[in-house]
């Protein structure tokens, strides 16, 4: 009796949810999905295999500029493939390219990491050891690369004299999303300084808005604000001349300017981010901010028009953190290269590729995807005809910065707190078990010390 | 001897027993040899790419550069795992079987829902989890507001991430231990107890003396099952911190620096040999101690 | 029997405990599955007060489902045939010794439980695999059913256990009468062994239908996702959308909850005895 009761009961709850499954299948077929340019049976056409990670608003442009391809060039047939990002997605673009298996593969930044003489013993990055053996295309003589701007293309696609790679766009990373209405309703404005930036969240504070949303739970956008406090603060404002100090003893990680990155840092993880936002995901930060529950958020541009999708009746601006007491110096971003293409040299198809990166190349497909990934473009006289870009990224500009996580190069099998060319705050109290950020930073020399080549 | 036929009939058993060996020896067997041989050359994750012998050169790395101390963590982690959940998964495992086994009412029912968990799976398990201990909207948080007034972080907490995921590991295989040390239990003859009744034996002492000797086996099999599958499991760590917030374990590193880490392969597999090593020193006490057990009956 | 009254009572408030800890997770996914997100996030544990059965389509549709539970049926069925059959073809001769060194065998099927782990080589070889076979290997189909398919694993070991308890005079009595050794391994032996079979599938179904960090490592092409993984992509989609992805859960769980529950007699009854046994 009882073994079949359990067996109805079980049985009957199932029954539930299929029902409502199979209601949905019928539905699928006729909708179809983004995923499905994956499909092998291509018949006599040559398939060309893209890798890149997930990103709505990006992945939704390349499967449109992938269909013109496909109608322009009817012999060839695009295998565009998405990873989740970060880890998983570098764990992807290694698996395949070691495969020899994909002919068009996305980094998630310009080149970078690469050993300089002043870092003896540092890691070589994958790419280089990439193109050290072979595995990547060499596009110096291809016309296409003439399109593009040619600083850029020297800064983030350039090795040994070469052209590797082609940056697509640049994006701002030490700024923070801030809600125009919730700043107008409480006469509220940008703050300029440092001192001003806290006294707007003490105000918000008090009008019981929380002020600054960040997505803990994934790590590394908290990486994203102490971008803003590390380039306008360490080496008095030159990035460069600390990083190369660190190596060669001149600076440390627990030196005034370092400690004082992490301090402030800490001030806002205390006082102002939202409760609990170390257990926020990436994938939620812009509907929390996009309905309001917070006055700010730290994240990249890139999110711009996720945010602008998740609310679209929304206003909202972006700035730079006001990392010091002056504000002429911290008018300004730093940032990165976003997407930056590289064709396999090994792959099934990179003939193919080169075609698909030249098609790419041209102006007007171009134009479709750095507006849909909301990127500064690396093209010359491309409009965008966003007024993001045009308004709050511009005036912020001036000479194009990179950010810590792109100049700073690391030490072979250094310890957690500097791994991943980040200072970590997240080990800082409460989350993590750093009382104060000194202690953090003395261990951070102390790590730095003991990854130095013997 | 072979009852089915002669000469070249006799062969047959073997040459299908070839096929299972054949397997085994490509994909597992070869494989483990292959990552003991890797562990002393600088291999690399590139196609085309030299290798050579450097010794213990991937050892020294494990324990003496910049992040050596998380590598030691990890170790500690692994074993923590391993006592905790060997120890609590098996303990609460026995106990319910014998509870389901003096035929409760509905004690079939019981049986399938406990072992449900394993049916799961664990990206299933993970994301059940990962509701119910969300930090802004999960029931939990909400259950520990209003007990003690406090919330908690769950797996994003430095302190506590490490001991949810044991939890849930435990939660996810008790059905499973329960299941063998039923199927143990069952054999137990049932008039050895009424022999024990009426020489009015308590309970307790009846499980000591009668029912636990003769369970012996499904013991080791549990401890066994629990002590390798504790100390090689990452998927769940992987599906519900992926290593983050100090819940790395060595398995997960063994996969982190396979996939994630530098091209370089030595690493991990020296890692997978110190793993090796590791497991097989508990496996060899744990049978040891259990072997004597079942002696001394 | 006096004494047993209050631990009677004991035991069901101890099961009682446990049946909360294990059903209340279960169903509050169920009931978030049919919450919209609004309703979700003001009353996330209450009872669902309008059914959204629209839930389900748009995580069927969304998460691509159709495609990876098409996969996972391929996966899992072929690879668990594969596996029943070749743990019997290699379980037989050595539980009834009909090969050299059978005990020397089984040990080395043992050792399979305690290596140290391949995964490095392993990955390697199915890359290899690929490069040199094209159509098996590294992110293939057949690959990978291929490197989920064993003879060496606890089903081997549980058939033997059983095999030992099969009387031997039928082999005798079959070979009298002329029975081929394989006819009489499929048609006659694994009949017998009904339940540890099913226990066999069971098992082995719930390793490869839930296995996670396989097709990570193995099947990159979207074209090859299992279900777990479309799972886990749904969940990277969706952060924290609950009432979406508890629907993405019961649509992967469901299928082998419904192999349990028909399945389920077998393996808490019988099969297990033939576990212990091994």
């Amino acid at each position: 009796m009882v073994k079949k009761i359990s067996a109805i009961v079980l049985a009957g709850a199932l029954t539930l949810s299929l029902a409502a499954c199979g209601g949905g299948k019928g539905n699928n077929a006729a909708t179809g999905t983004e995923g499905e340019g994956a499909k092998t049976s291509s018949g006599q056409k040559q398939v060309i295999k893209i890798l890149h990670w997930k990103q709505d608003n990006i992945n939704k442009a390349m499967n449109e500029i992938n269909k013109k391809f496909e109608e322009k060039y009817p012999e060839y047939k695009i295998e565009y493939t998405t990873t989740g990002p970060d880890d998983e997605y570098k764990q992807a673009q290694r698996a395949r390219l070691t495969a020899n298996d994909v002919d068009i593969l996305a980094d998630l930044s310009g080149m970078r990491l690469s050993p300089q003489e002043w870092t003896p013993g540092a890691k070589v990055p994958d790419w280089e050891q990439w193109i050290n053996s072979g595995l990547i295309a060499d596009l110096s003589d291809q016309a296409f690369v003439s399109k593009w701007n040619a600083n850029d293309i020297e800064k983030a696609g350039t090795y040994n004299g070469k052209v590797y790679a082609i940056p697509t766009g640049k994006v701002a990373m030490s700024g923070l999303f801030y809600n125009k209405e919730i700043f107008e309703e409480h006469g509220l404005e940008v703050p300029k300084t440092w001192s001003e930036f806290i006294q707007l969240n003490e105000t918000l504070k008090s009008k019981g808005i929380t002020p600054i949303g960040v997505a803990g739970k994934d790590v590394w956008p908290l990486k994203l604000p102490v971008f803003a406090l590390q380039a306008k603060i360490l080496g008095g404002g030159d990035q460069q001349k600390w990083i190369e100090g660190v190596w060669k003893g001149e600076t440390a990680f627990n030196d005034a300017e370092a400690v004082e990155v992490l301090e402030k840092m800490k001030t806002l993880q205390d006082n102002y981010m939202i409760e609990g936002f170390m257990g926020i995901d990436y994938a939620s930060a812009p509907a929390i901010f996009a309905t309001g529950k917070v006055a700010m958020l730290a994240d990249g541009s890139w999110d711009a028009p996720t945010i602008a999708t998740a609310n679209p009746d929304l206003k909202f601006g972006y700035f730079p953190v006001p990392a010091t007491e002056d504000a002429a110096k911290n008018a300004s971003f730093v940032g990165k290269y976003d997407v930056t293409w590289y064709v396999a040299e090994k792959g099934p198809n990179k003939e193919g590729a080169l075609k698909w990166l030249e098609f790419f190349s041209e102006p007007e497909n171009y134009t479709t995807f750095v507006k849909a990934a909301g990127f500064i473009p690396t093209m010359d006289g491309i409009s965008t005809d966003s007024d993001f870009i045009d308004n709050e990224l511009t005036p912020y500009l001036g000479d194009f910065e990179l950010a810590y996580e792109i100049m700073m190069i690391n030490r072979e099998n250094v310890g957690e707190h500097l791994a991943a060319e980040g200072v970590h705050t997240e080990y800082l109290a409460p989350g993590g078990e750093f009382k104060t950020a000194k202690e953090l930073a003395d261990v951070q020399q102390k790590e730095w010390e003991a990854a130095a080549p013997k | 001897m072979y009852p089915f036929g002669k000469g070249m009939a006799r062969y047959v058993p073997l040459l299908l027993l070839l096929i299972p060996m054949a397997l085994y020896v490509v994909f597992y067997f070869g494989p483990s040899v292959m990552t003991v041989i890797y562990s002393f050359t600088d291999v690399k994750n590139i196609p085309g790419s030299t290798m050579k012998f450097v010794g213990l050169e991937n050892y020294y790395d494990l324990f003496y550069s910049g992040n050596s101390g998380e590598r030691w963590r990890s170790i500690t982690n692994t074993l923590i795992f391993m006592f905790i959940v060997t120890i609590v998964q098996n303990g609460v495992a026995l106990f319910v079987a014998v509870l389901l086994n003096q035929r409760l009412r509905g004690d079939y029912f019981y049986r399938a829902v406990f072992f449900l968990p394993v049916v799961l799976g664990v990206a299933v398990v993970a994301l059940i989890w990962g509701m119910m201990f969300d930090p802004m909207s999960g029931p939990v948080n909400m259950l520990y507001d209003w007990l003690f007034g406090y919330k908690d972080m769950f797996f994003a907490s430095f302190t506590h991430a490490f001991g949810y995921i044991i939890f849930v590991q435990i939660w996810m295989y008790m059905g499973y231990s329960m299941l063998i040390f039923l199927a143990g239990l069952q054999s137990v003859p049932k008039d050895l107890y009424e022999a024990g009744y009426i020489d009015g034996t308590s309970k307790w002492q009846s499980f000591r003396h009668i029912t636990f000797p003769l369970i012996a086996p499904s013991f080791t099999v549990n401890m066994l099952l629990s002590i390798i599958g504790a100390m090689s499991t990452f998927d769940i760590i992987l599906a519900t911190t992926d290593g983050r917030f100090n819940t790395r374990t060595m398995a997960y590193d063994v996969y982190k620096e396979t996939f994630r880490g530098s091209l370089d392969m030595g690493l991990p597999s020296a890692l997978s040999v110190v793993q090796f090593l590791i497991i097989l020193v508990f496996v060899v006490v744990a049978v040891r101690q259990t072997r004597k057990r079942e002696v001394e009956y | 029997m006096k004494n047993s009254r209050s631990f009677t009572i004991l035991s069901y408030a101890v099961i009682a405990v446990l049946l909360v800890l294990y059903l209340v997770p279960l169903i509050l996914v169920l009931n978030v599955s049919l919450k919209s997100y609004p309703e979700y996030l003001i009353n996330p544990i209450g009872l669902v007060k309008e059914f959204q059965w629209s839930n389900y389509i748009t995580a069927w549709t969304e998460g691509n489902f159709a495609n990876y539970f098409i996969n996972s049926l391929i996966y899992t069925g072929a690879a668990t045939v594969l596996t029943i059959i070749i743990s019997v073809m290699g379980a037989f001769p050595v539980a009834r010794k009909y090969v050299k060194w059978s005990g020397f065998i089984y040990m080395f099927f043992l050792l399979s439980q305690f290596l140290p782990n391949p995964m490095v080589a392993q990955y390697k070889l199915m890359l290899g695999f690929k490069e040199s076979l094209g159509i098996f290997g590294y992110d293939t189909k057949l690959g990978y059913i291929i490197l989920k398919t064993t003879g060496t694993g606890v089903v081997f070991m549980m058939f033997v256990g059983y095999i030992k308890s099969i009387s031997r005079e039928l082999d005798e009595a079959a070979g009298i009468d002329g029975s081929g050794y394989i006819r009489y391994l499929f048609q006659m032996v694994t009949p017998l062994m009904k339940p540890v079979i099913a226990t066999g599938v069971i098992l082995t179904a719930i390793g490869i239908w839930n296995d996670f960090v396989g097709p990570i490592m193995y099947l990159p092409s979207q074209t090859n996702y299992p279900i777990t993984f479309g799972l886990k992509e749904f969940k990277g989609q969706y952060g924290n959308n609950w009432p979406l992805l508890a629907c993405g859960i019961t649509i992967v769980a469901t299928p082998l909850i419904i192999l349990y529950t028909f399945i389920q007699k077998y393996l808490v009854d019988g099969a297990l005895a033939g576990a212990v046994k091994s």
